[in-house]
């Protein structure tokens, strides 16, 4: 069986870093994919054979604003399955609306201590990872 | 001699040629006293009367008091004469009469009926003060009244105007610290977490036994997130101060200012074997420190966003007012530099012209070219202090350039 596979869409090289951390150690069987703006990942998805389990998504990001990368994304019709959750500081009423409106799954505001990444992540790996892993709390 | 000598001197003068006390005393009055009949015919005429009027006593007596009368207000005549054959006084009424020259004077007439000894009304005395010097008196100070409004009113409506601009520019400067409160504090969230979560790790790393290089890869991050939130905190400050009106304002060399710019980068400009060529330089009046920022600003741009050998050019001309941005068409009689500052770096997309402008906007990521975003809206802000605009023409990957117009 294919190990699940995530992708975060994150410029920053810290919160990627740490998300793996998180991911890893909540499931160490889990992979984990970055890809650092909107453009990139798009080249990436765009090729049928790269099909993640989940896409975790930034906000404030160059080249391409999160909420369009977003809309690119549902466009794709094998992914049309693929949960979408935005991750961001952002706690904007405004964002978080629009990103649902525009098809994100669900949207986790980027907690400032180590305890809170860790539930929020953990919480949403139960909620849409396809494959129940074995989750540490 | 005093005036009661004088007036004994006149009263004596009189008498010798055969008035009495009182006759006396109604001719030496200043005020015109004149008697008249019921059909208002003259029948004396005193000294005053025929100073006021310029008619003499022969002139006048046994003539219509009519004749003093102008004509729009010989309806006048006919109420006096009614009241007085009721036996009623006129006290202080201000009208106009006529002179023997024509003149129009004002006058404040008092009437009173002249009784026979049954009590019958036989005529009337009157009395005519002419007010004229009074009437002016208060003429002048209506004028002065109406002038003193006029100006209290245009006075109103200039502070009225000048309150209603100063708000706007206060509900403006307002707007622009929440905003800037807002972003400062969003922006300074971003270090603030990465040193607060890879402290955490560093924690649990140490009472783990994790690899030292790890660890020491946490220290790192925590450390460069503070000096990132130190430098933010550095160019706010720095921004915020700009805010205020310089006091020292001079005519600045823009060659020196250059000059020393170029001095501040030689290391990275050697580094970079960047190549900057320039052209002479206007001198501009300004603050010498805040234009030594726009060109730092500016130039350490064009050296940071450039991944090959860098070429600067520094071009100055005159503004031609059909190439003036918006903001500075309005601005009459001001005759504009423009300095055009070109590069070869990464360049940015045109359509975030404006946007690059405003303050913390990055159009990179911090990882790729590290820096608060800061930079940009310190240069609008300054050449905006000094009268002057900036703005940006660019394409990705062929370089930008910025324009910066200044007051000559």
């Amino acid at each position: 069986m294919d190990p699940v596979k995530i992708l975060l869409i994150d410029d920053d090289s810290d919160d990627q870093e740490i998300f793996t951390w998180v991911i890893k150690s909540i499931d160490p069987l889990l992979v984990v994919d970055n890809a650092t703006d909107g453009v990139q990942a798009l080249e990436k998805l765009k090729g049928e054979h790269y099909r993640p389990h989940l896409i975790f998504l930034d906000l404030n990001m160059p080249r391409m604003h999160g909420l369009d990368c977003l809309k690119h994304i549902r466009e794709i019709s094998w992914l049309n399955k693929c949960p979408v959750i935005v991750y961001s500081t952002s706690s904007n009423p405004q964002d978080i609306s629009k990103c649902r409106q525009a098809g994100a799954d669900d949207y986790i505001v980027k907690g400032n201590e180590m305890s809170v990444i860790r539930q929020d992540l953990s919480q949403a790996l139960k909620k849409y990872n396809p494959r129940l892993p074995t989750i540490h709390e | 001699m005093n005036k009661d000598t004088t007036f004994l001197t006149d009263i004596e003068a009189l008498k010798a040629i055969g008035h009495t006390w009182l006759e006396a005393i109604i001719h030496s009055s200043d005020d015109a006293i004149i008697s008249k009949d019921l059909n208002g015919i003259i029948s004396s005429w005193n000294e005053g009367a025929h100073r006021i009027f310029g008619y003499t006593q022969e002139e006048m007596i046994g003539q219509p008091i009519l004749r003093l009368i102008p004509k729009d207000r010989w309806n006048e005549e006919t109420v006096i004469l009614d009241r007085l054959k009721k036996g009623q006084r006129v006290d202080h009424f201000e009208t106009k009469r006529l002179t023997k020259d024509g003149t129009l004077l004002d006058i404040s007439l008092s009437i009173s009926p002249i009784r026979d000894r049954k009590g019958c009304v036989i005529g009337a005395s009157k009395i005519a003060r002419d007010i004229t010097p009074q009437k002016e008196a208060e003429r002048i100070v209506a004028e002065g009244r109406e002038r003193f409004r006029k100006e209290l009113e245009t006075t109103v409506q200039e502070r009225t105007h000048e309150l209603a601009e100063l708000n706007m520019r206060l509900a403006k400067s307002n707007y622009e610290l929440e905003q800037f409160a807002y972003i400062a504090s969003h922006d300074l969230q971003e270090p603030l977490r990465k040193i607060h979560v890879f402290s955490e790790l560093l924690e649990e790393g140490l009472q783990q036994g994790a690899d030292p290089a790890v660890l020491r890869g946490h220290l790192h991050k925590m450390k460069s997130a503070s000096s990132r939130m130190s430098r933010l905190i550095k160019d706010v400050l720095e921004y915020s101060r700009l805010s205020r009106a310089e006091s020292s304002v001079a005519i600045v060399d823009l060659n020196e200012i250059l000059r020393e710019v170029l001095i501040e980068f030689d290391l990275w400009i050697a580094e970079k074997k960047a190549v900057v060529s320039v052209d002479v330089l206007p001198s501009v009046p300004g603050t010498a420190s805040q234009l030594r920022q726009l060109f730092r600003n500016l130039i350490g741009n064009s050296l940071k966003f450039c991944r090959q050998q860098p070429y600067i050019s520094v071009k100055v001309s005159k503004a031609l007012p059909a190439m003036l941005p918006s903001l500075l068409q309005s601005r009459k009689g001001i005759s504009f530099i423009l300095i055009d500052f070109q590069d070869n770096g990464i360049g940015f997309d045109q359509q975030h012209a404006e946007r690059i402008f405003a303050i913390f906007q990055r159009l990179n990521s911090q990882d790729a070219y590290s820096g608060s975003g800061i930079g940009l809206a310190l240069c609008k802000k300054i050449v905006e202090n000094h009268g002057g605009a900036i703005t940006a023409t660019s394409e990705p990957g062929n370089g930008a350039a910025f324009h910066v117009f200044l007051p000559a």
